[in-house]
């Protein structure tokens, strides 16, 4: 199976692209499709579309405000289905500054640039950091480990007071490489909990820091999908669990406690 | 609403240190719990109303104020100014704003004929639950935080992120018109949407937006799913 999605973008500005999706493959196999259903994002009406044209192997063209995940249904004509991933990426054309967000941007497009690339300093890592407020000393701690590795930690907390909270944070974690939840409580914040649950959603590699009494099953996650380690670990435990998540890849599933 | 403001001392007296602890995390376990999200002024370092503290008691929907005992003067225990000064300019703002006032303390000042819930230490649960329905109240009264999407009927508004445009919603019930309001904007990879803070059950609204020195309005609408601009002549 050679099937996969191709794109073609245009920046339009400012800050916005138009796009076409299709699929690229051998032939035959092309001929052996009956139709593609592109899922898109939930921002686009309708973000569930389904394209039988075969000439145009496909196509979906449209337009927006930056880059996302999408996936594609593909039904054979033999009614076998498959399902294609794919990371929209949206450029912007040399020379053009990108303009200051209204809000936080859907998702950063890369900056074009015909330089190359500077010296090779990794971009930091950026660690999520979720809590309530009955764990607020203890965040203060894990930031300090995390900032000590040289990891960005994003906090809800710190967002610019009178922004849309929901889509905000979940603009945070999208941007996380990793996320640490600290859950003291069998009943934590529900901000905590949804926290949690978008992070397994995008499959962020997750760490879950429990008190001794606390079980993580509280939150409703899948098994699997995360990893546990108790709160109360020192220092130095904690700044070797956050390496080793701050390490791990984005899809990774975990299912050992560290 | 979303966002409550909880204003507090972080250098308590040393004979209320455990009880003030205990009572700012309760309490911000309350707000959290109402599906809220406290701000506060911790990683400011506090003690005096400062235009960074202004601010963000001003984008914050409402305050909390827990006057507990932070010094002595002249044999009276005493709450820290700052507090009770971060109380009077959210009330000047028109937010909603309560104070959890210690027993051994008094609610003065120009705000002391307003309602306050008293605490003591031993009657925790009493202040938490009148704090509840405080907030809860607020919540009705101030309605549910709201997203639209915005939309322009198969045209494309002359939209410029880098422009800042305003946009601003107003609302309709009882007859009446309300203010215009501040909403907003914020863009998903295939819509942009207004984010308004609070729309009250069975209300009206319309959007409005600057854009290159135009007028795009809405007329009044129910406020689910998308509101359509178009431009108006002043």
């Amino acid at each position: 199976m050679t099937l996969r999605i191709e794109q073609e973008a245009q920046y339009a500005g400012p800050d916005y692209w138009r796009w076409t999706l299709r699929l690229r493959g051998q032939q035959a196999e092309l001929d052996r499709v009956a139709k593609v259903t592109w899922l898109l994002h939930e921002s686009f009406s309708p973000s569930v579309v389904d394209v039988d044209d075969r000439t145009t192997r496909f196509a979906l063209s449209g337009g927006g405000w930056g880059s996302f995940e999408l996936r594609a249904r593909v039904l054979m004509r033999s009614g076998r289905s498959m399902q294609l991933e794919y990371e929209l990426e949206l450029l912007y054309p040399e020379a053009t500054t990108p303009p200051a967000p209204t809000g936080p941007p859907a998702r950063a497009a890369a900056a074009q640039s015909s330089d190359p690339p500077p010296a090779a300093t990794p971009p930091p890592r950026k660690l999520f950091l979720s809590y309530g407020t009955e764990d607020r000393a203890r965040a203060a701690e894990v930031r300090r480990c995390a900032e000590s590795l040289g990891a960005q930690v994003l906090d809800p907390r710190q967002l610019e007071a009178g922004l849309p909270w929901q889509r905000a944070t979940a603009q945070m974690l999208r941007e996380s490489d990793a996320v640490v939840g600290l859950l003291s409580s069998d009943f934590p914040s529900p901000w905590l909990a949804e926290e949690m649950a978008q992070a397994v959603k995008l499959r962020k590699p997750l760490l879950l820091l429990r008190g001794a009494q606390v079980e993580p099953r509280t939150l409703g996650l899948p098994s699997g999908t995360y990893s546990t380690a108790a709160a109360d670990l020192d220092d130095a435990a904690l700044v070797a669990a956050l390496r080793g998540l701050l390490q791990t890849p984005g899809s990774a599933l975990l299912g050992n406690d560290a | 609403m979303q966002q409550v403001f909880l204003s507090y001392t972080f250098n308590p007296h040393p004979d209320h240190e455990a009880e003030t602890a205990a009572l700012r995390r309760r309490v911000g376990m309350v707000i959290e719990s109402m599906d809220l999200r406290e701000v506060t002024g911790e990683d400011l370092a506090g003690g005096g109303l400062t235009p960074e503290i202004r601010a963000r008691i001003e984008a914050a929907d409402s305050l909390v104020a827990l006057l507990t005992p932070h010094n002595v003067a002249g044999g009276v225990k005493m709450a820290p100014p700052w507090v009770s000064d971060e109380f009077a300019h959210a009330k000047a703002r028109g937010k909603p704003a309560i104070r959890i006032v210690h027993a051994e303390l008094t609610a003065g000042g120009m705000y002391a004929s307003d309602e306050h819930i008293p605490y003591a230490p031993a009657g925790t649960a009493d202040t938490l639950i009148k704090l509840m329905r405080t907030l809860a109240l607020w919540k009705r009264q101030q309605g549910r935080p709201t997203q639209v999407e915005i939309a322009a009927g198969g045209v494309e508004l002359p939209f410029d992120p880098g422009q800042g445009h305003r946009c601003d919603y107003q609302l309709f019930a009882d007859f009446k018109e309300g203010d215009w309001l501040p909403a907003t904007i914020w863009r998903e990879p295939g819509a942009m949407y207004a984010f308004l803070k609070g729309v009250p059950d069975q209300s009206k609204l319309r959007l409005r937006m600057m854009l290159n020195g135009a007028i795009w309005q809405s007329d009044f609408q129910n406020p689910i799913g998308r509101v359509h601009l178009s431009k108006r002549t002043p």
